[in-house]
């Protein structure tokens, strides 16, 4: 008795995988490859239909004291302007972290113009802000725009180099840190920013064969756009807006509800309860 | 994930430069001369400044010093970013000067974006400056938070009378 079922159980199982293969398989055929966004190389060009992309002349080239750095861009919410704000997980969408952040590091360009390189990179639609250059957030001030899907959005130019006055453009010629900063540590200068100069584009080079269907538009770059140091960063503001002006006066009250929303609510209670523990032993001291 | 291991652990064997404060108190009205000041302010200028600005509002500066502080405070180095190795010795070593690093790039932050305003920078004495900051930094306190009564009494110093001490680049 014992045995027929073994075999009845086995044989079900056996069934049961047979049945299933076909439909792993046409499920495997159905499947979506994973939006991936990147810079396009030169001869390697895999278009996605589901993205923009975004042609961007970064630069200047490396040179002694001012390696080549990477620019970091992140999408927005373009009904609030403002970063996307998920209540909870389970209002993240699917792939959101895929196509949320971009990076563009100088490399393998599709031609220079002017000292810089040409690149064309995958964007997934929506609003941008062009947000970091190298180790530096622009959330005093940057840019944002547009991008839409199959078409090619033209950014310009974007000049960046670190603030230690040896960028070789005159774009950023002031972009210079005061000495003491300039010049500290020893290996690693932590404290030393990067600057960037947006220019709007002017003159579209010609596309590789492969884009040439998509339209290309020139980015209506909105300046100004502010941002909360989200990485976490030194800060900077684009060299290339007008200078950052005082913020709204605040009166006592206004700054202590500003920083009520500032401070963890853990770390208050924690300080709190220490403070307690402080007074107690000073009491016992007593 | 940020890594902040140990730090409450580690205030405690901060060495704090304690460098003898010989410091003139009333220094807006008996201003010393220059050569005397380098040695009555042998604090760090890179540490002991306060921003101050000719003719501007308290509530300006109060609404000024809140963004910059809004930007500055979430700063994180690169330690913090980075695992740490040597095990619990060298988590307290990278904790520590995890936590200098925060400090200085705090600082240079907020230099960036006082100064972007207009604000000028200048050398405080240091019992001076620890009064006004109370041993955290112009952003933080010793409990990593921001405090009201720190931005108080830095905008009575930015808003009040021209400082007697140096200018210093900002």
């Amino acid at each position: 008795m014992i045995g027929s079922f073994k075999k009845a159980f086995a044989l079900s199982l056996a069934i049961a995988a047979l049945t299933a293969q076909p439909a792993y398989s046409a499920e495997k055929a159905k499947k979506v490859p994973k939006i991936k966004l990147e810079t396009l190389k030169p001869g390697k060009i895999k278009l996605d239909n589901r993205l923009g992309y975004v042609l961007v002349r970064l630069g200047p080239k490396a040179a002694d004291k001012n390696p080549a750095l990477s620019v970091g861009f992140s999408r927005i919410d373009g009904a609030t302007n403002a970063p996307f704000n998920f209540v909870t997980m389970n209002d993240i969408p699917k792939d959101f972290w895929r196509t949320s952040s971009v990076g563009i590091n100088p490399g393998r360009s599709f031609g220079d113009v002017d000292g810089t390189g040409i690149y064309y990179v995958g964007f997934y639609p929506g609003r941008w802000v062009i947000g970091g250059v190298g180790q530096t957030c622009m959330s005093l001030g940057t840019y944002s725009f547009d991008v839409k899907q199959g078409e090619v959005t033209d950014i310009g130019t974007l000049l960046v180099a670190r603030e230690n006055g040896e960028a070789g453009v005159p774009e950023l010629k002031d972009a210079k840190l005061s000495q003491d900063l300039a010049d500290f540590g020893t290996m690693v200068n932590i404290v030393m920013s990067e600057a960037l100069y947006v220019k709007p584009a002017s003159n579209t080079p010609a596309l590789p064969a492969e884009l040439k269907a998509m339209p290309v538009v020139k980015a209506t770059l909105t300046p100004d756009h502010r941002l909360d140091n989200s990485c976490a960063s030194l800060i900077n503001r684009a060299a290339s807006l007008p200078p950052l002006g005082h913020q709204s006066p605040m009166t006592r009250d206004e700054a202590v509800a500003a920083l009520a929303k500032m401070n963890p609510p853990e770390r208050v209670e924690a300080a709190r309860k220490r403070a307690e523990r402080a007074k107690a032993v000073a009491a016992t001291k007593k | 994930m940020k890594r902040r291991i140990l730090p409450a652990l580690l205030c405690a064997a901060l060495t704090i430069s304690a460098t003898p404060s010989v410091l003139a108190a009333d220094k807006k009205d008996d201003k010393p001369k220059d050569d005397a000041i380098a040695e009555e302010i042998p604090g760090d200028p890179a540490k002991f400044f306060l921003f101050h600005l000719e003719g501007v509002s308290a509530d300006q500066v109060r609404g000024d010093l809140v963004y910059c502080i809004s930007q500055a405070r979430p700063i994180i180095s690169m330690r913090d970013r980075m695992g740490s190795t040597g095990g619990l010795i060298g988590a307290m070593i990278n904790a520590r000067m995890g936590e200098i690093d925060r400090f200085r790039m705090r600082n240079a932050a907020m230099r960036k974006c006082m100064g972007m305003m207009g604000y000028d920078r200048y050398l405080v004495p240091e019992d001076m400056w620890k009064v006004v900051v109370n041993e955290g930094d112009i952003v933080l306190d010793d409990n990593a938070l921001v405090d009201i009564d720190v931005i108080e009494r830095m905008v009575a110093f930015a808003s009040g009378p021209k400082p007697a001490g140096e200018r210093l680049p900002k």
